[in-house]
């Protein structure tokens, strides 16, 4: 067997031994450098900004002329010509349309009408189904704002032609419309996902139970299934909403017109501080979106806390 | 020198648990020494204090006369082996024992010639030597486990439970081998367990713990043969020992009604009209067909085939006590019966605290702690 | 779908008839082949377009079968010095942001799992708020200027570092769950031996969670590739933009787009990511932490 331990190679013996130190007090130094690279980044581009921005929101800041080099505090005028402002408040309604109809109405329904259906569906269809509307939620943005552009144009556009060669101007007549339609076009994916996964975790036999008792395909869906995924749909609802409350992409397809039709409050946002270049003002208008955001993700992560 | 000193050591978890309750150890260099006890007792706590995974709220521990209290797990220069070898699964078997020699920074040459050489010592040799522990089975990942520790060179072995996820049979092969190695080696061994067959086979002594107390510090034949307390008498012994309440009456004890005598030495230690436990186990109970004087009579119960022996449930007024006979004397259920305990065998222990007559009264804190998943 | 349910005896009839039950029944498949089908015309025929026009020498907006089939435009494509330059600006912004994240989350996801911290959680619970609410387009002013206050308006590493502070959080948390879920006896046994947070981080915990390392690389490339707003607001040089806006320009430009130059490079843009996805999927299913993506 095994010769005594000092015949064994002995590369341990005057090998530097580590200082005497606490093992709690290193640990927690330990902790905090490995922290610090994220945390700084994090601070210094996430928390930063949207302190700032409350700040901002109360300077007359401007990127050239005086205001540039001594921005002044100017009180809370920012903040009550915005909302004294009907261009912000045809802002704020267009993205309230917008966020109903394509994600609380669109992106769920047809999301959740798909998870339904992919429910006891398999087959190179359904999975080619799957691919697609995953597929319109991963191509970049930019991409898929020229396809919508180049589908619904007026003269060229797919989508008139399979309509018979009509002339429909969709981007000039029905503006919002075509938004809301792309939008759920885009975001679908997602909803389907997440209702999909809460669709499994409901156990068969709660359905079977009601078949047995003979409810309908509906009844089964209204009294058995949406109750039991409330919760998945509600936490769903929540993170889609302050997605498109924050989405941008509107603006590479109408730049917010025409005539303000499209005017969501990220472009209006855009359009008022980086290029009307009135930076105090939309901070304050980017500090009311925050608030926004905070209520939507406060009301989702306490919703959240409440189901697990 | 690495003999392990341990002074007044306690440790509360946040909540009130009492993990360890003032425990004085001392354990000698090149010592086998078993902690063993139920779930809960705070042995592993104690494993874990001693490694410097546990910082203790109070008291001290010593390394070969160094107060290690205070220091990092690192710098004391002892090697734990865990209950799930904490193998690295991305690393071959011989990183995985060169490891702590990586970790001071040894060259890479020095370091595999030091994992073939540990390796060979306990069979893991060739090819194996390149594998990964996923590829292994239990029993060779306990020994890669096992050279790791070797490798480092430590004062001191910290095993916590590490033959518990190996089957019935390779268990025993591994406890001899363990046993031999430990040997030859000669390094300082504290080794955690809840079997109590294992801690007797391999420890030279063995602390017997319950509820973050010693309850008893002494070599497993002793713990075995002369528990201190009712605890100890009832935890040892692969069949439990016979605690029988009886009443001491002049010249003997009553019990179940009946009379049996007792040895001068307990007779000392008592005054008639105690209250006692009589402890004696089933291996040192005779069962005899005809009456004998002094021996308790009853019923045959319950018959158990143990292999070699059979252990005999007889029932004793409302008492149940066992006893083991050999193959040919086994007698048939219903039968009535005579047990005679051995004398020398006998223990006596105060129904009060459990502990032996005579022996000091031991302070047991007023609220016994549960100690849950903290053994 | 309805199963095939057991007909009914005709006789006294407690239900539908017979007849009535399977006109129900084959409306209920007319409506399901219907649905299917509008639904799925719904998704393809906008991404058709970026299926056939790259490969038509004559593409109009409509999506029609190419006219004139050919490889054409993406040879010039290659020859295209903005187009390319743009991609390979993609590529330096996705891998630097990649290596960032990484390389800041990995410490701090570990030490966020194994050490206790005083106010661990508050901290995480905070973190996940921050990185919800401060979007691209509500921190898009202050971030601009914050940018151009630093000096780094006009950089790639200005993006790069707004990007990686946005994507940090998330990342931080897929990586934690990855690192709890590594038995502690790893780190203490290693931690016996000797061996230092860094080493145990370095040896230990790093190969054990590479999955996690994986997942978060991909993700953090795919958000990178596709993201527009950042570097639309803080690049101004065509030279250093990244691919997805220089494909925004493309079409927005003064004059006609040209289609071919739009449509090839729009499909060779988009590839890689839905590559990534598909393959990520593949392999662990689209997972949702507080949901990430947007």
């Amino acid at each position: 067997m095994s010769p005594r331990g000092a015949e064994l190679p002995s590369p341990l013996r005057g090998a530097s031994t580590p200082p005497e130190a606490s093992a709690a007090a290193l640990q927690t130094r330990g902790a905090v450098a490995f922290l610090t690279p994220a945390l700084l980044l994090i601070g210094v581009f996430l928390v930063f900004p949207a302190l700032w921005t409350l700040y901002l929101g109360i300077t007359d800041y401007r990127l050239t002329g005086i205001q540039a080099a001594q921005p002044q505090v100017i009180g809370l005028d920012n903040y009550t010509s915005a909302l004294g402002d009907p261009q912000f408040a045809n802002s704020l309604w267009v993205t309230l349309l917008y966020v109903l109809g394509s994600a609380v109405v669109g992106q769920l329904g047809l999301g959740f009408a798909l998870a339904w259906t992919f429910r006891r569906w398999r087959g190179p269809a359904r999975n080619a189904l799957e691919v697609l509307v995953i597929t319109a939620w991963i191509i970049p943005s930019s991409v898929v704002a020229f396809l919508w552009i180049a589908f619904l144009d007026t003269h060229n556009g797919t989508l008139n032609a399979a309509l018979g060669n009509a002339d429909i101007p969709w981007l000039f007549s029905w503006p919002l419309l075509s938004i809301v339609v792309f939008n759920t076009w885009r975001g679908t994916a997602f909803s389907m996902l997440l209702c999909g996964g809460a669709l499994n975790t409901l156990p068969p036999s709660h359905l079977e139970t009601a078949r047995l008792a003979g409810a309908s395909s509906w009844q089964q869906l209204r009294d058995i299934v949406l109750p039991s995924i409330r919760g998945h749909i509600l936490t769903n609802l929540l993170l889609i909403s302050l997605w498109t409350f924050n989405d941008f992409t509107p603006y590479l397809i109408t730049a917010g017109g025409p005539n303000f039709a499209t005017d969501t409050l990220p472009v209006y946002i855009f359009r008022n501080a980086l290029i009307n270049f009135q930076l105090g003002y939309g901070a304050a208008i980017s500090a009311i979106l925050l608030v926004i955001n905070l209520v939507i993700a406060l009301v989702y992560l306490r919703l959240l806390r409440a189901r697990s | 020198m690495a003999e392990l000193e341990i002074r007044g050591l306690t440790k509360v978890f946040p909540g009130g648990v009492r993990a360890l309750d003032g425990l004085d150890l001392n354990i000698q260099d090149g010592e086998f020494f078993a902690l063993l006890g139920p779930s809960g007792c705070g042995k592993t706590t104690l494993l874990r204090s001693i490694a410097g995974l546990e910082t203790p709220n109070s008291g001290q521990i010593h390394i070969g006369g160094r107060d290690v209290t205070r220091l990092s797990p690192a710098a004391r220069d002892v090697a734990m082996v865990f209950q799930d070898y904490a193998l690295y699964p991305h690393m071959t078997v011989a990183d995985n024992i060169a490891y702590p020699l990586k970790v001071r920074r040894v060259g890479r040459k020095e370091r595999r010639e030091t994992a073939e050489s540990v390796g060979r010592s306990l069979q893991i040799q060739g090819a194996m030597l390149d594998r990964r522990p996923g590829q292994l089975s239990g029993g060779q990942q306990q020994r890669v486990a096992l050279a790791r520790a070797i490798a480092y060179q430590p004062r001191v072995f910290l095993f916590d439970e590490p033959l518990s996820n190996l089957d019935a049979r390779l268990r025993l092969e591994a406890r001899t081998f363990l046993k031999q190695l430990q040997r030859e080696l000669g390094v300082t061994t504290v080794y955690v367990t809840h079997d109590q067959a294992e801690a007797l086979a391999l420890a030279d002594r063995m602390a017997v713990m319950d509820q973050g107390r010693i309850r008893q510090l002494d070599t497993p034949s002793n713990c075995f043969l002369r528990p201190a307390n009712t605890f100890v008498a009832a935890f040892i012994g692969s069949t439990p020992m016979n605690l029988l309440p009886a009443k001491v009456q002049d010249g003997g004890l009553e019990v179940a009604g009946q009379k049996v005598m007792i040895p001068e030495a307990i007779r000392a230690q008592v005054r008639v009209g105690d209250p006692v436990i009589l402890g004696v186990r089933p291996e040192y109970v005779s069962v005899s067909p005809t009456e004998l004087p002094d021996s308790l009579a009853g019923t045959v119960r319950v018959l158990e085939n143990l292999g070699v022996d059979s252990l005999v449930t007889v029932e004793v007024g409302d008492l149940r006590v066992q006893a083991t006979v050999p193959e040919e004397r086994v007698p048939a259920v219903g039968d009535r019966v005579w047990l005679a305990p051995d004398q020398r065998r006998l223990l006596a222990y105060r129904q009060a605290d459990g502990e032996q007559v005579g022996a000091p009264t031991v302070a047991l804190s007023d609220t016994p702690a549960l100690v849950p998943g903290a053994g | 779908m309805d199963r095939d349910r057991p007909t009914p005896t005709p006789g006294p009839s407690r239900g539908p008839s017979e007849s009535a039950l399977q006109v129900r029944r084959l409306l209920s498949r007319i409506g399901f082949y219907l649905f299917i089908v509008i639904v799925g015309a719904y998704f393809a025929l906008p991404m058709l377009w970026l299926v056939f026009a790259p490969f038509d020498a004559h593409p109009t907006l409509a999506a029609a079968a190419p006219s004139a089939f050919t490889l054409g435009n993406f040879s010039d494509l290659l020859k295209n010095p903005n187009a390319l330059r743009s991609l390979a600006n993609s590529v330096v912004l996705a891998g630097a942001t990649m290596v960032l994240v990484v390389a800041a989350a990995a410490p701090a996801a570990y030490a966020l799992s194994r050490v206790r911290i005083p106010g661990r959680d508050l901290l995480l619970y905070v973190l996940l708020l921050f990185s919800s609410v401060v979007t691209g387009t509500a921190a898009m002013v202050p971030l601009f200027l914050l940018v151009f206050d630093l000096g780094l308006i006009n950089t790639h590493v200005g993006v790069i570092l707004v990007l990686a502070g946005g994507l940090m959080p998330a990342g931080i948390f897929i990586l934690k769950d990855f690192v709890d879920s590594m038995p502690k006896s790893y780190e203490e046994s290693a931690r016996v031996f000797g061996a230092s947070s860094f080493q145990i981080l370095r040896d230990i915990v790093l190969p054990y969670a590479r999955p996690g390392l994986a997942v978060i690389a991909v993700w953090v490339v795919v958000n990178v590739w596709s993201n527009f707003l950042i570097p639309f607001i803080l690049i101004r040089d065509p030279g250093l933009m990244p691919a997805a806006v220089v494909v925004y320009n493309f079409y927005t430009e003064g004059g006609q787009a040209d289609l071919r130059l739009l449509s090839s490079f729009g499909l060779l843009y988009s590839i890689p990511v839905v590559v990534m996805y598909l393959f990520v999927n593949r392999r662990y299913g689209f997972r949702f932490y507080g949901g990430i993506k947007g």
